[in-house]
């Protein structure tokens, strides 16, 4: 390459025509999205509800055409405070897509909208009611007496309180960035540690607390996140793939579910503020809630640049539990590429999908 | 629009993803930095205190609160117990 010719490219003479076409397209296709107020193709993987308590649903996925699911099962615990459809967002970046494929019958919680059912309702409540319910009936329907039950972020926390007190229905645990301790150093373990804030104060006024509150408390977490991200799709309009994404994730972050009051403040009070579940302190009506009793095999995974649950916020805890096969593994993204990135899709899916053929203590029969 | 090596870029387009990777790394730590220091999170806190305390005043108590755990679970009414196996 000649050097005028070198430097005419470094200028952007050659690029900046066609850039500019792609990148006007790509704000065309948004504004018409927006304007048209299209719905987002999330949550692609089609699902019949098989268990219904409170607002929380029991979902099993429809198997894919000529795949038989003979695998081992598994039960999907997301986030109380985030819809499950992360982990199927949309068509090519699903975990419960690639679960499927790979002959696994796949269960999940919809949490749903904390309403009148959920009030008072606290962490115990939802782990040992409906946690606990949830799994026996995925169990029963998929003709097994265990399975692997997988959390997701708060999912993995609770799934974790509930393999310490009753293990009876875990075959094996994966917990995907999943906060164990919460005096990590991060924004969210100060945050809520913010001096004088206590929860009750916040739940006598609104009751469920709800995405306008939560919401913007979540944006501080990366304090030029906001900026950034519009700098990126800028960077990236005339990609149209990755515009298809970029509307599918805004629509899941967007897409608020208040957290219930009472659980909220065991959240905030016991977990953030006292770390009670590292300092063994964390007690359900049963008994404390022990690491060290988790027997299960367990499966911990976390993300390299986790804003929200350090590394060491999931991954150190783990060391305590008396599992049989403790795997811990360190992914590259952030909390939420880790799961829907490109990344996501070469190491997590292939991760989960040999850990469910390797980590099973016992065999067991299950449906088709 | 394929995605380019930095070295590739135009310029300009160079500048910005540098930028932008300066925002998401130090400076981005640097502003984590000021708002998670006490400086910041005392007036926060001494804030949100004083407006939930106002606040309380002013909007009638949702059908939960914490206090009324202690009433209902003394006649085993609270939600949770029920759901509890």
């Amino acid at each position: 390459m000649s050097l005028v010719s070198r430097i005419a490219q470094r200028a952007g003479v050659f690029s900046v025509v066609p850039d500019a076409v792609a990148r006007g397209a790509g704000a065309l296709t948004l504004a018409r999205w927006s304007l048209a107020r299209e719905p987002a193709p999330v949550a692609v993987s089609s699902a019949e509800v098989i268990a219904v308590n409170g607002a929380a649903k029991l979902l099993r996925y429809r198997g894919k055409p000529g795949v038989a699911l003979s695998k081992a099962p598994i039960l999907l615990c997301p986030s109380l405070i985030n819809r499950l459809y992360v982990l199927d967002l949309m068509e090519g970046l699903s975990v419960v897509d690639a679960l499927l494929s790979a002959g696994h019958p796949v269960y999940g919680i919809d949490w749903g909208d904390p309403g009148v059912a959920e009030h008072g309702l606290d962490f115990e409540g939802f782990v040992l009611g409906r946690l606990r319910s949830f799994l026996q009936t995925a169990c029963t329907d998929a003709h097994v007496e265990k399975m692997a039950l997988l959390g997701h972020c708060l999912g993995g926390t609770m799934a974790t309180t509930l393999a310490a007190v009753d293990d009876r229905h875990v075959e094996s645990l994966i917990l995907l960035t999943a906060p164990l301790s919460f005096h990590d150093g991060g924004m969210l373990s100060a945050w809520t540690r913010t001096p004088l804030f206590a929860p009750e104060d916040l739940v006598r006024i609104v009751g469920h607390v709800p995405g306008w509150v939560t919401q913007p408390a979540f944006a501080v977490l990366k304090p030029l996140g906001q900026t950034t991200k519009v700098l990126r799709l800028w960077q990236s309009l005339g990609d149209p793939k990755f515009l298809e994404m970029f509307r599918c994730l805004e629509t899941w972050i967007n897409d608020n579910v208040a957290i219930p009051d009472a659980f909220f403040v065991d959240l905030v009070k016991k977990l953030y503020q006292g770390d009670e579940l590292t300092h063994g302190r964390f007690a359900f009506s049963t008994g404390p809630v022990v690491l060290e009793e988790i027997k299960v095999p367990v499966l911990a995974i976390a993300a390299a640049q986790d804003h929200i649950v350090p590394p060491s916020s999931a991954l150190d805890p783990v060391e305590r539990f008396s599992s049989s096969v403790n795997r811990r593994e360190l992914l590259d993204g952030g909390h939420i590429g880790v799961v829907v990135g490109g990344l996501g899709r070469k190491r997590l899916w292939p991760l989960l999908i040999e850990w469910l053929q390797t980590a099973r203590p016992t065999t067991t029969a299950h449906a088709a | 629009m394929a995605k380019k090596k930095r070295g590739d870029l135009p310029l300009g387009e160079e500048l910005l993803d540098r930028s932008v990777g300066l925002l998401e790394g130090p400076l981005n730590r640097v502003v984590e930095r000021v708002l998670k220091s006490r400086v910041v999170l005392l007036p926060v806190g001494l804030s949100l205190k004083v407006t939930l305390k106002a606040a309380r005043l002013l909007v009638p108590p949702p059908p939960w609160t914490p206090s009324s755990t202690s009433s209902s679970a003394s006649t085993g009414t609270t939600t949770n117990r029920k759901e509890r196996r």
